[in-house]
């Protein structure tokens, strides 16, 4: 039985990441490529290793290590907590807000992105959408540009 | 003397003294707000230090990393809930007491315990700077190589739950530090044809994406508030917590030296040295039965522990450049951004930098105190705010911090990166803390293997008695996991006990 999910995915990009960086240490002179490359090829086999027992539940049991333990220190939650739209919705309200940071400005930015992070994705009231977004950006103004003298926050780079 | 002069010095300055003032208040607040730690606090406030000089820098960003620790407190004892994993052993002895109507003296012992806690460490670090200085001086290129190595498999194997993963995470971490330019000729490696990547990756917007955004996303799925009802309006009684500090003193020393011990373990982070204060409170006490239920030595331990095991962790990270935890790895990147590097330099050359943050702890310490004892139960009231709202803040001061500090949107668009792939590598056990020490230490690594290579040949790595120690440690690190889970290991370990 083969199993992909975002588990399987994440481990194949490492994978992936690895390999693409191997290759390109063929290119460079042999001094300048024998650390990376000896970094490399464990890495290489590692990820492999895990995205073999991520994609297979059957060597994944067999393999308990790279299994599906629970981890420790890192305090993770189990898939099952995160739901799949709410995870992407709020990588979407992300990637929005950066893009507005290039095309308008980061305090026009935090306005707009604020604003639409409060009202369409927490559902929060008019008031508190539109409050709380002109505070914080007038805030950030205050500390970035009045104070630090951070000129490159007003205005678009583009 | 020298720590003296430093002491005087920042005393002297009106300004520092009001820097450090508002980076209690600052840490303080950061410790109360759940899930955010010392190392997204300290992520958070780098970029505030870039138009600073090193001295303010260094204010600010100690200041405040020596204080979230009370804000865990804080929330611990009043809330149940620790603002981050350190703090969780004094949720069982300390709500209890809250409970109990003994809230003001659960937090004055508390904060004592850290306050007098944190200072003893650094004492402690001040006194073995001699001997550090004497060991790092024996060290040479293929030690430094095998420090690094050791330090890291140490923290990828014990950090994690899943080794396997960690070690990933950790080579990941390597092969991301090798972006960039090659120490030998300086020819580009790794940057896909891009300029932005030839000084490599900036360490500052890495750490932003992989701890403050990951926090924040987890933040935004907290859709209530973590505090119910809770009697902000406590007071503190500093003279009956007083004397129950005193009364158990020598629990308080025996803590604290946990503490300092286990902080310089690379990868032993404040979690287990307050969980093992404790333990050990439990096992030493005449009456354990009162664990559990209210026992003011059971919130004293592992609070002194936590905050002592900040100045054990900081020898690791100022003599030899190797951070031990990932909070010791962001303050690293701090310190590099003001044209500090920790290692043996900091114990030579910049000694006096070395002191002076001493002398800004011990004096953070010390403010800090008073302020958490007025007004650290009124400020839990910030925990009434959902993460939901807090997220977007957390994602605000993320990108207007990477953007700020070189004033470039490519910094942005790494944290974003990095901030995308610390979350799903939370999300499925992979070590952030190896990933981001491995690319601390890339450099290192890489730099002094070339060195041993041209000055000593590769028998180095074996024949040198701190080599050969360091390499046997390494093999026995990552041996580990399975060591521990072997018969023969858990009959000696009595029942299989490791210092996980």
């Amino acid at each position: 039985m083969v199993r992909i999910n975002e588990r399987t995915v994440f481990s194949f990009l490492i994978c992936a990441f690895s390999v693409v960086l191997l290759i390109q240490t063929l290119e460079m002179r042999a001094d300048a490529a024998l650390v990376p490359r000896v970094i490399g090829v464990p890495l290489f086999i590692f990820s492999v290793f895990q995205f073999l027992c991520d994609l297979f539940p059957t060597v994944a049991r067999r393999f308990s290590f790279a299994g599906l333990e629970k981890t420790g220190m890192d305090n993770s939650k189990s898939e099952e907590e995160f739901g799949l739209k709410g995870n992407y919705l709020f990588i979407g309200w992300m990637v929005l807000f950066f893009l507005l940071i290039y095309f308008v400005g980061v305090i026009a930015s935090i306005v707009i992105a604020f604003f639409l992070y409060l009202r369409f994705l927490a559902k929060q009231s008019w008031t508190l959408s539109i409050l709380y977004p002109l505070l914080f950006a007038l805030s950030v103004y205050l500390i970035f540009v009045q104070g630090m003298g951070v000129y490159y926050f007003t205005s678009p780079v583009s | 003397m020298g720590l003296l002069s430093e002491f005087v010095t920042l005393l002297s300055q009106p300004y520092l003294m009001l820097l450090m003032l508002g980076a209690v208040v600052l840490g303080l607040l950061i410790g109360i707000l759940p899930g955010l730690g010392g190392s997204v606090a300290l992520a958070l406030l780098i970029p505030l230090t870039f138009s600073m000089g090193p001295d303010a820098a260094i204010v600010l960003l100690i200041s405040a990393y020596g204080t979230v620790t009370y804000g865990g407190a804080i929330t611990s004892i009043l809330l149940n809930t620790p603002g981050e994993a350190t703090a969780a052993a004094t949720t069982f002895d300390g709500y209890p007491l809250a409970q109990q109507g003994k809230a003001g003296k659960a937090i004055t012992v508390a904060v004592l315990a850290s306050a007098i806690g944190g200072i003893f460490g650094f004492l402690v670090l001040y006194f073995m700077l001699p001997v550090a200085r004497s060991l790092v001086l024996a060290f040479t290129y293929p030690d430094f190589f095998m420090l690094a190595i050791f330090g890291l498999t140490v923290i990828a194997v014990v950090t994690q739950g899943n080794a396997f993963r960690g070690i990933i995470s950790a080579l990941l971490g390597f092969m991301l530090a090798f972006i960039g330019t090659d120490p030998l000729m300086g020819s580009s490696r790794f940057t896909f044809g891009s300029y932005h990547l030839w000084d490599g990756l900036g360490l500052v917007p890495v750490i932003i994406g992989l701890f403050a955004i990951t926090e924040a996303f987890q933040l935004y799925f907290q859709k209530t508030s973590i505090a119910g009802d809770f009697n902000h309006e406590i007071k503190t009684d500093f003279r009956e917590g007083l004397k129950d500090f005193v009364h158990h003193r020598w629990l308080f020393v025996r803590s604290s030296l946990t503490g300092i011990f286990l902080g310089m373990i690379p990868g032993v982070g404040g979690a287990v040295a307050s969980f093992m204060a404790y333990g050990s409170a439990v096992q030493t006490s005449k009456t354990p039965e009162r664990f559990g239920k209210g026992a003011i030595e059971g919130v004293l331990a592992p609070e002194a522990a936590n905050d002592a095991k900040e100045g054990g962790a900081m020898l690791p990270t100022l003599a030899f450049g190797i951070p031990g935890s990932a909070a010791m790895a962001v303050l690293i990147g701090g310190l590099i951004m003001h044209g500090l590097t920790p290692g043996p330099e900091m114990l030579t050359t910049n000694l006096n930098m070395t002191y002076f943050i001493i002398a800004v702890a011990i004096v953070s310490k010390v403010i800090a105190l008073p302020i958490s004892l007025l007004v650290g139960p009124r400020m839990a009231v910030v925990t009434k705010i959902p993460g939901t709202l807090m997220a977007p803040g957390i994602v605000a001061i993320s990108f207007v911090g990477a953007y700020a500090v070189e004033g470039s949107f490519w910094d942005v668009i790494i944290a974003f990166l990095f901030g995308l792939i610390g979350i799903f590598m939370k999300r499925f056990g992979y070590s952030r803390i190896a990933l981001i020490i491995a690319l601390v230490l890339g450099g290192l690594v890489e730099a002094s293997y070339h060195q041993t290579m041209a000055a000593f040949g590769w028998e180095a790595f074996f024949t040198r008695s701190i080599s050969l120690t360091l390499l046997g440690l390494t093999v026995l690190s990552l041996l580990w996991p399975w060591l521990r889970k072997t018969r023969m290991f858990k009959r000696v370990l009595g029942g299989g006990h490791g210092a996980d």
